[in-house]
C-alpha cells in the first residue's frame, strides 16, 4: 500500500544515459575534443560533473555518448586492447577476436589475411599477438624479431588512431543490436597527424570534425557555418567551447561544465571550463 | 481518392501502393522571422512532403493574413492552411469594424485561440510577424500546443533544431534590414542542408511601414558553407 502513496521515482528504473553533446575537431598538428558533463536517468541528473572524454591511449581519446554503461564498457575494452602497445611485453592466452595477426611468409605459419599492405594502410594491423589459439612462445618470438619497418606491427610504438577507431567500430558493429552508444575517436599519431573518426552504429569515417549526442542536433548549423580548415590550436579550442555552450543552452540532457582535451605530438592536455567561465550568447 | 480494403494496415509499408499515397501531407520545414527597427524579415524553405515524396518543391509558406501581417506555416499543410484562412477572415472582419489596420498581436491572439482550442486535433506551428503603427515590427510565435509569445527572433519547423546554435550565436539586437536578410538566408540554408524535410528555394519577405517586399533565392544562389 505504501507504493501507491509514494510511487517509486522514475529515475530508479530508467536506464542511465549520457544524453550529451560531444565534439572533436582537427587542427594542423593535433585534435581538440570537447564534451559536456551531464548524465541523466530519465529526468534526474545522476552525475553533473562526469568527464566523458576517456583515454584509449596516451595520444588517443574517445568521447562517449548514448547509454553510459555501453559507452564506458566499449572504451574500457579498447583501452585494454591498446594496452599491449605499452613498452613492455605481455602474453595473453585468450584475446578479443578483433585483433588481427600479421606474420611474414618465412614464419611458416598459417595466415588468414590476404592483402597485408591493404590492411596495414587502413589500420587493421594492431600488433603481433595471437588470440584464441594456443601458439607456443617460439612463434611469437620469431614474429617480434622480424618486424619490418614498413609495416605497423609495432609492439613498442604508439598505435595509429585509425587502429583504435577500428577496434571501437568492430565492437559497435558486432553488437549493434544490443548496444546503443556512439563514440567519437580522436587523437594524434606520427603517420597522419591529428585525426577524428566517427563510429556511429558501426560505421567508420574520418572527418575534419565530428559532433555527436542529443545536443549535437542544435549545433549542426553552427558548426557547418563556423568551421574553417587550418584553424590554429587556440581557435579550435574556442570553437569547441562555443559549440558546447550553445548546445548546452538548448538541450535539456546536456549541461554542467565543459571538458576540453587537446592532443598534439607532445601529449594530451585536459582542461575543465566551469559554468561561469563559459561564453555568453544572446539569451532572452 | 480511396484505396481498397486490402491495403495492409498492420504494416504501413506496402509494395503495391507507393509511400506517398498513405501518408499525410506535411510541411516538415524550416521557418524563421526576425525583428529589426522598422519592420520584420520572414523566411521559409519551399518543400512540402508526403512521406518521402516531395509534393511541392516551390511551396509558398509565407501566407498573407492582412496587408502588413504575414504568417509562416509549419506542420500539417491542411491544418495550417485552414487555420490561416479562418484567421484571415476573422481579422479582415475585425479590421473593418475598427476602421484601421489591425495589430500584429491581435492576429497572433486569433491564431493562438484557435491552435489552443483545437490543440488535440491540430498539428500546426505558426510564426506570426508584421508591422503595425503602434508597436512597429513584431514577431510572435505560436508553436504546437497553442502557447503564444513575442520574441525578437524565432525559428520553427523540423529543420529549426539544427540551427538553434547558429541563431543563438549570430543574432545581435539592433541589426539593420540587410543584416537581417543575410542572417535569415544563411540560417535557412544551413537548416535546409541538414534537414531532409526542408529544401528547395528560400523565400523571404520584408514587412515595414512602406509595405511588403518579397524575394526568392534560388538553389544555386544560396550562400555556400562547405566543410570539404
Amino acid at each position: 500500500m505504501s507504493e501507491e502513496l509514494f510511487p517509486e521515482p522514475e529515475w530508479l528504473s530508467e536506464e542511465v544515459k549520457t544524453g550529451t553533446t560531444i565534439i572533436a575537431v582537427t587542427f594542423d598538428g593535433g585534435v581538440v575534443l570537447g564534451s559536456d558533463s551531464r548524465v541523466s536517468a530519465g529526468e534526474a541528473v545522476v552525475n553533473r560533473v562526469m568527464n566523458k572524454l576517456s583515454p584509449l591511449h596516451d595520444k588517443i581519446y574517445c568521447a562517449l555518448s548514448g547509454s553510459a554503461a555501453d559507452a564506458q564498457t566499449i572504451a574500457e575494452i579498447v583501452n585494454y586492447q591498446l594496452d599491449v602497445h605499452r613498452p613492455r611485453t605481455q602474453y595473453h592466452r585468450t584475446f578479443n577476436k578483433d585483433v588481427i595477426l600479421l606474420t611474414s611468409p618465412d614464419d611458416n605459419v598459417v595466415v588468414k589475411q590476404k592483402k597485408k599492405q591493404h590492411l596495414h594502410e587502413i589500420g587493421h594491423i594492431l600488433n603481433a599477438f595471437e588470440f584464441d589459439k594456443a601458439w607456443d612462445r617460439t612463434v611469437l618470438r620469431k614474429i617480434k624479431e622480424k618486424v619490418p619497418h614498413d609495416l605497423s606491427i609495432e609492439v613498442e610504438d604508439d598505435p595509429l588512431v585509425c587502429s583504435a577507431a577500428t577496434l571501437v567500430k568492430n565492437i559497435s558493429y558486432k553488437y549493434k543490436e544490443e548496444l546503443s552508444a556512439h563514440l567519437i575517436v580522436a587523437g594524434w599519431d606520427k603517420k597522419k597527424g591529428g585525426q577524428v573518426y566517427a563510429t556511429l552504429s558501426g560505421l567508420l569515417t574520418s572527418q575534419p570534425f565530428a559532433i555527436g549526442g542529443s545536443g549535437s542536433f542544435y549545433i549542426n548549423g553552427f558548426v557547418d557555418a563556423e568551421y574553417r580548415k587550418n584553424m590554429t590550436k587556440r581557435e579550435c579550442q574556442e570553437f569547441v567551447v562555443n559549440a558546447l555552450t550553445l548546445a548546452m543552452g538548448r538541450d535539456g540532457s546536456s549541461g554542467g561544465v565543459a571538458y576540453v582535451v587537446t592532443i598534439d605530438k607532445d601529449g594530451a592536455e585536459e582542461k575543465c571550463v566551469l559554468g561561469n567561465e563559459l561564453p555568453k550568447f544572446f539569451d532572452q | 481518392m480511396s484505396f481498397p480494403a486490402s491495403v495492409s494496415t498492420l504494416n504501413n509499408y506496402n509494395d503495391l501502393y507507393p509511400d506517398w499515397t498513405q501518408r499525410e501531407v506535411s510541411t516538415g520545414t524550416t521557418i524563421m522571422a526576425v525583428e529589426f527597427d522598422g519592420g520584420v524579415v520572414m523566411g521559409a524553405d519551399s518543400r512540402t512532403t508526403t512521406g518521402a515524396y516531395i509534393a511541392n518543391r516551390v511551396t509558398d509558406k509565407l501566407t498573407p493574413i492582412h496587408e502588413r501581417i504575414f504568417c509562416c506555416r509549419s506542420g500539417s499543410a491542411a491544418d495550417t492552411q485552414a487555420i490561416a484562412d479562418a484567421v484571415t477572415y476573422q481579422l479582415g472582419f475585425h479590421s473593418i469594424e475598427l476602421d484601421e489596420a489591425p495589430l500584429v498581436q491581435t492576429a497572433a491572439s486569433l491564431f493562438r485561440d484557435m491552435c489552443y482550442r483545437y490543440r488535440e486535433e491540430l498539428m500546426a506551428g505558426i510564426i506570426v510577424a508584421g508591422w503595425d503603427p503602434r508597436r512597429g515590427g513584431q514577431v510572435y510565435t505560436v508553436p504546437v500546443g497553442g502557447m503564444m509569445t513575442r520574441q525578437p527572433v524565432s525559428v520553427g519547423g523540423s529543420g529549426s533544431s539544427y540551427i538553434y546554435g547558429y541563431v543563438d550565436s549570430n543574432y545581435r539586437p539592433a541589426m539593420s534590414k540587410e543584416e537581417c536578410l543575410k542572417f535569415t538566408a544563411e540560417a535557412l540554408t544551413l537548416a535546409m542542408e541538414r534537414d531532409g524535410s526542408s529544401g528547395g528555394v528560400v523565400r523571404l519577405a520584408v514587412i515595414s511601414e512602406q509595405g511588403v517586399e518579397r524575394q526568392v533565392i534560388l538553389g544555386n544562389q544560396l550562400p555556400k558553407f562547405s566543410t570539404v
